[in-house]
């Protein structure tokens, strides 16, 4: 029988995932506690931009936004993915900025466009859905394209 | 003079790789639109339904044979003290459309990439009917629980798979081709 683990490339990938499992484990009891703030400031931030699309102060407060933190789970998942990369500090603060940003920016698209959605705009309701898409693909894009160099088993030019 | 060139060749090469690594990004992306697009044009016929039915059956067959007493009735799974609706999340269907766009987007031939989404997507597939397995066990034995280990198994396992069998894909097509 071949060995599944057979390079030394191979043990780097088998150690990678290894890491990110352990790493989105003991992140997720923390974000348990801190996502609800981080919410809180998503609507913070969401306000103003619903204030310019015409909603009132009483259409936002209705919004129940009981356990929805839990779906921006994808920061935890994205903050694995850099404990798990090997990296620099310098390249990891680097990449936790730009991905936060990215994300930061997706979660408010995302809250932004229930209102319009809940009205029946089509469009809306277009976004809302494929952020179930985005929210992966962000995450996954942002971290690769800034740790290509550092990732042993990712050879973009075959 | 020649380190010179030495110099210039490693330019050209690096700028190389960056144009395919910012292609093979922007590729990820527009397929990811593209494919989710499909799949919502789709949406609401026969094809997601029947697919939400089967996940369904066979997340309550696996069920059945670890000793649950669960009924099927299309898309919902009744269970004791606790009933399951499976959507269109709970098919696969978002992690099969990011992972095919990440074989899609990868600069290799259709042959790897036809082998890479035949392989991988029944793979996330399964992945997803375990998870439902489980869920539906916690769902029954500690409801309280559900809602954090239903988003910890969506998102956390989600990103994981669709990178590991991508990994797995890519150490598969780099070893036929011997780099």
């Amino acid at each position: 029988m071949k060995p599944v683990v057979k390079s030394e490339n191979d043990k780097k990938i088998v150690y990678f995932i290894i890491k990110f499992f352990v790493a989105a484990t003991l992140i997720m009891p923390v974000w348990y506690y801190a996502g609800p703030y981080y919410q809180d400031f998503i609507v913070a931030f969401s306000k103003p931009i619903l204030f310019a699309m015409g909603y009132t102060e009483s259409q936002i407060g209705s919004l129940t936004l009981t356990n929805t933190y839990l779906y921006n789970f994808n920061i935890v998942s994205f903050l694995a993915l850099v404990v798990a990369t090997p990296l620099v500090p310098k390249e990891r603060a680097k990449l936790l900025a730009v991905g936060f940003f990215a994300l930061f920016t997706v979660h408010v698209v995302d809250l932004v466009s229930h209102f319009p959605a809940y009205t029946g705009s089509g469009f809306a309701q277009f976004i809302v859905d494929v952020i179930g898409v985005v929210g992966v693909l962000v995450p996954i894009a942002v971290w690769f394209a800034m740790s290509y160099k550092t990732i042993p088993f990712f050879k973009i030019v075959p | 003079m020649a380190k010179k060139l030495q110099e210039k060749k490693k330019k050209i090469r690096a700028s190389q790789t960056n144009w395919e690594v910012i292609k093979f990004i922007l590729l990820f992306a527009a397929i990811s639109v593209l494919l989710f697009s499909v799949y919502y044009l789709l949406k609401d016929t026969f094809l997601v339904s029947g697919l939400k039915s089967v996940t369904a059956s066979i997340t309550g067959s696996l069920l059945s044979l670890v000793g649950y007493t669960v009924s099927v009735e299309g898309r919902f799974i009744y269970m004791e003290g606790f009933n399951m609706e499976i959507i269109d999340e709970c098919t696969a269907i978002f992690s099969s459309i990011v992972y095919s766009a990440c074989v899609f987007a990868y600069p290799t031939n259709l042959r790897d990439k036809s082998m890479g989404v035949l392989g991988g997507v029944p793979l996330l597939y399964a992945v997803d009917i375990f998870r439902l397995f489980v869920l539906g066990i916690v769902g029954v034995n500690n409801p309280d629980m559900f809602e954090f280990v239903h988003v910890y198994f969506w998102q956390a396992t989600f990103i994981i798979f669709v990178l590991a069998v991508f990994i797995v894909w890519l150490r598969v097509i780099n070893r036929e081709t011997g780099s």
